[in-house]
C-alpha cells in the first residue's frame, strides 16, 4: 500500500484522521460502530467498503464531527473532536472539508455558482483561499464548474433541478473541491452513475483533490482499484462483527505509511 | 445576513405556498387593524362631532336614538317638538342660547338642516372649535343656503349656484319642492363630522317651501310666490326636530334636563351629549369586543396556515439541511433558517395587510364617512398599525421555533445522511 504520492513533508506529519477505541451508538441501543483503531495520513486516498449496515455512514458522520463518539477519541487534522464544541466541529468542517453526498447534494432554489460556493458562506477564511472578492470567488467557482464539465450549464444559468445526477455529483465534487480542502469525504458518490461515468468521475476527483486526504465510501468493491488504500468495513468494524465489544480480539487495521 | 438572504431564496422557491401563505396573513391583518381603525374613527368621529351644547332636547325617544338622528343624521326623527315648548325652554333664564334643527328635506342626497343664526354663532365641534367659513357668509335671506365643505366639493357647487330641495332622502319627482331654488351663500372649512355633508337654510326657508305642499298647488301667477310674499314672521315653523341647548351654567344642566323630562305639555327628552355618547359606546362595546375578537382569531387561523405549510415543507427540506449541515453550517444555523422564514413570511404578510387597509381607507375612506357619517382615520399607517405588525411578527417568528427546532433535532440525528 503505498500512499505517499503528491504528500509535502510538513502535512505528513500529522495524520489527517485518527480515531483509538471509538465506539458509537444511537441512543441506548447496541453500538453501531466499534473502531480499535484507525489512521488516514495527510494526502491519503482510502476506499472504504462493505455492505450495507456495515457502519460506513457513521463512520463518516463521526470524522466529520456531526456524530459525537460514546468512548474513544477521533482526532481530525490535529484536534480532538471532542475537546471542540459543536460550533467549532462545524466551523472545522466549513473551513477544511469537503463532502460529497450519494444524491440530492445541491440546496434546489440556488444556482450552481452559489452551490459551490456554500462552504465559503460559513468559514471566512475558506472563503479567503478561493478568493479576496466575492468576484473573484465566483469566478474561481465557475472555473471549477467549467474545468469539470459542466461550461455550457454554467454559461446558460442552469439551475441544480435541470441537471442530470452525474452532472449533479460534479457540481458536489467541485463545492467539495473549492478552497482546497485538507479532507474530502465522499459518501457513495458514484451509486447513481452509470460504470463509464463512475471511472471518469472518480478519476477527476482524485487528480482535482491534489494535496487532500480522500475518504471515499462506496459498497461498490471495483472501484477499489483507484485508491492506494483499501479497508474493509467489516473488518474493522468490531461491532459488527460480534453485535458487542470484545475487548481481547480486537485487530489493529492501521492504514497509512508504514 | 446570508442565512437571511437564504430564508428568502427558499421561500421564493416554493412561491405559490409562500403567496398564499402571505395573502392569508395580509387578510386577516387587514381585518384586524381595519376593525380597529373603523372603531377609532366611528369614536373619534362621535366625540368630536358636538362639543359646545350642554343639551339636547327632542321628542320623547331613547336618548341614543335622538342623539343619533339629530347630531349624527342617522336614522330618521319620529316625531317633533313644537315650536311653543321651543319657545319656552328657550327663553329660561339659565340658557345662553338654543339651536334649532329641523330635518327632513334633502338635495342631491344630502340633508338638509333648518336653523337660525345661532347656529353659526354657537355650534362647536372638535377640540370646542367654532364652525367658519371657506367662502361666503351665513345666512340672511329665506332662501339662503350654507353648504357643507364635503357638500359644496362633490356637487361642485359655488357661491350663486341655485339648487331644489325634496322632501325626504330619495330624490323623488313628485316631492320635489320645485320652483323655490335656494342659493349658496357660503361654504363651511371641512371639520370632519356630519356638518360637511350638510346643507343648511334658515328655518323660515325650510317653512316657504313647505308651504306650497301644505296649502295645496301653487299660487296662480306666482313664479316664487313664497319668497316674494312671505315675510320671515309669517313662515314660523309649527315644530322643529330637536334643539341644542347653551347654558349659562354648566351646572345647571341636570335641573333643565329634569324639567324637560317632565315637562306636562309636551312629550320631550333631554340629553347630555356626553352622557348619551358613553350609553351608546356600552351598548356597542360588546359587539366591538365580539369583533375584535374574530378577527385576532382570524390572524391565528393564518398563522397556523403558514405553520403548517412550514412542517409540511421539512420533509422534502431535511436533505438541503444536511447539504448545510455539510458545508458546515451549525446545527442552530438549522433552527434559525426556520424560524427567519417564518418571520419573513408574517412580515411580509403583516406590512401587505397594513397597506391594503390603508390603500383601501384612502380608496374607499369617502364613501364610509358618506355612509355612516363618521370619519375614519386617514393618515397612512398609525402606531397602532405598526404595532400590530410588531405582534403578529413575533409571534410568527416564535410559531418559527417548532418547526425550527424539529429540523435541528432531525439534523442532530440524521448526521450527514439522511434515510428517507
Amino acid at each position: 500500500m503505498d500512499s505517499n504520492i503528491g504528500l509535502t513533508g510538513t502535512t505528513r506529519q500529522v495524520p489527517c484522521i485518527a480515531m483509538k477505541d471509538v465506539t458509537f451508538a444511537f441512543g441506548a441501543r447496541a453500538p453501531v460502530l466499534a473502531v480499535s483503531d484507525l489512521t488516514v495520513a495527510a494526502g491519503e486516498k482510502v476506499f472504504v467498503h462493505g455492505p450495507s449496515g456495515s457502519g460506513k455512514s457513521t463512520l463518516l458522520g463521526l470524522i466529520a464531527g456531526v456524530l459525537v463518539p460514546e468512548n474513544g477519541t477521533v482526532e481530525v487534522l490535529g484536534h480532538p473532536l471532542a475537546d471542540l464544541s459543536a460550533p467549532h466541529r462545524d466551523r472545522l468542517r466549513a473551513e477544511h472539508f469537503g463532502v460529497i453526498f450519494q444524491q440530492f447534494n445541491l440546496v434546489p432554489y440556488l444556482d450552481l455558482v452559489e452551490n459551490v460556493l456554500l462552504p465559503c458562506r460559513f468559514s471566512a477564511a475558506r472563503a479567503a483561499r478561493v478568493g479576496e472578492s466575492a468576484k473573484a470567488r465566483e469566478a474561481k467557482a465557475r472555473e471549477m464548474l467549467v474545468r469539470l464539465g459542466l461550461a455550457q450549464e454554467v454559461a446558460n444559468g442552469q439551475v441544480a433541478s435541470e441537471l442530470s445526477t452525474g452532472q449533479q455529483q460534479r457540481v458536489a465534487a467541485a463545492r467539495a473541491l473549492i478552497g482546497t480542502p485538507s479532507l474530502i469525504i465522499a459518501d457513495e458518490p458514484t451509486s447513481a452513475l452509470d460504470t463509464d461515468a463512475r471511472a471518469v468521475f472518480i478519476e477527476t476527483l482524485l487528480t482535482e483533490a491534489k494535496d487532500a486526504s480522500v475518504v471515499f465510501v462506496s459498497h461498490d468493491l471495483s472501484l477499489a482499484g483507484h485508491f492506494g488504500c483499501k479497508i474493509s468495513m467489516p473488518e474493522i468494524n468490531l461491532a459488527a462483527q460480534n453485535g458487542s465489544i470484545s475487548e481481547s480480539a480486537a485487530p489493529v487495521r492501521q492504514v497509512g505509511s508504514v | 445576513m446570508y442565512l437571511l438572504a437564504l430564508a428568502w431564496k427558499s421561500a421564493r422557491a416554493r412561491s405559490a405556498a409562500t403567496l398564499l401563505t402571505i395573502l392569508s396573513i395580509a387578510l386577516s391583518v387587514t381585518l384586524l387593524v381595519g376593525v380597529e381603525k373603523v372603531r377609532t374613527g366611528a369614536r373619534a368621529g362621535f366625540a368630536q362631532t358636538v362639543s359646545g351644547a350642554d343639551l339636547l332636547v327632542g321628542a320623547r325617544s331613547g336618548s341614543v336614538n335622538l342623539l343619533l338622528y339629530a347630531v349624527f343624521r342617522i336614522g330618521d326623527p319620529t316625531t317633533n317638538v313644537s315650536w311653543e315648548s321651543y319657545q319656552g325652554f328657550s327663553s329660561r333664564p339659565d340658557v345662553a342660547w338654543t339651536i334649532p334643527i329641523s330635518l327632513g328635506d334633502s338635495h342631491a342626497g344630502f340633508r338638509v338642516l333648518g336653523t337660525n343664526q345661532t347656529y353659526f354663532d354657537h355650534y362647536l365641534y372638535g377640540q370646542k372649535r367654532p364652525l367658519e367659513f371657506a367662502d361666503g357668509v351665513p345666512f340672511s335671506g329665506i332662501y339662503d343656503a350654507v353648504l357643507g365643505a364635503s357638500v359644496a366639493r362633490e356637487l361642485g357647487y359655488d357661491l350663486g349656484r341655485e339648487f331644489n330641495i325634496s322632501h325626504g332622502l330619495v330624490s323623488a319627482g313628485f316631492a320635489e319642492h320645485a320652483d323655490r331654488p335656494f342659493n349658496v351663500v357660503g361654504v363651511l372649512k371641512p371639520t370632519g363630522t356630519p356638518v360637511d355633508r350638510t346643507i343648511h337654510i334658515s328655518l323660515a326657508g325650510l317653512e316657504a317651501v313647505h308651504v306650497g305642499l301644505n296649502d295645496g298647488p301653487p299660487r296662480l301667477g306666482g313664479g316664487r310666490p313664497g319668497a316674494v310674499s312671505a315675510e320671515p314672521s309669517d313662515l314660523q315653523p309649527d315644530s322643529i326636530t330637536a334643539f341644542l341647548v347653551g347654558l349659562k351654567s354648566r351646572a345647571a344642566a341636570l335641573r333643565y334636563q329634569r324639567d324637560v323630562n317632565t315637562f306636562r305639555g309636551e312629550a320631550m327628552t333631554a340629553v347630555i351629549p356626553g352622557v348619551a355618547l358613553s350609553q351608546m359606546w356600552r351598548v356597542v362595546g360588546g359587539a366591538e369586543q365580539a369583533l375584535r375578537a374574530v378577527s385576532v382569531l382570524v390572524v391565528i387561523a393564518g398563522l397556523a396556515g403558514m405553520l403548517t405549510a412550514l412542517l409540511t415543507s421539512l420533509n422534502e427540506r431535511r436533505r438541503e439541511i444536511a447539504v448545510f449541515r455539510a458545508v458546515g453550517a451549525h446545527s442552530r444555523d438549522v433552527f434559525s433558517l426556520l424560524v427567519l422564514e417564518s418571520a419573513l413570511l408574517t412580515a411580509a404578510g403583516a406590512i401587505l395587510g397594513v397597506l391594503l387597509v390603508n390603500g383601501l381607507l384612502l380608496a374607499f375612506g369617502g364613501q364610509i364617512e358618506a355612509r355612516f357619517g363618521a370619519p375614519i382615520a386617514i393618515g397612512g399607517p398609525s402606531v397602532y398599525d405598526l404595532t400590530i405588525v410588531g405582534a403578529v411578527v413575533t409571534v410568527g417568528a416564535v410559531l418559527g421555533f417548532l418547526p425550527g427546532w424539529l429540523a435541528y433535532k432531525r439534523s442532530l440525528n440524521d448526521g450527514l445522511t439522511v434515510k428517507l
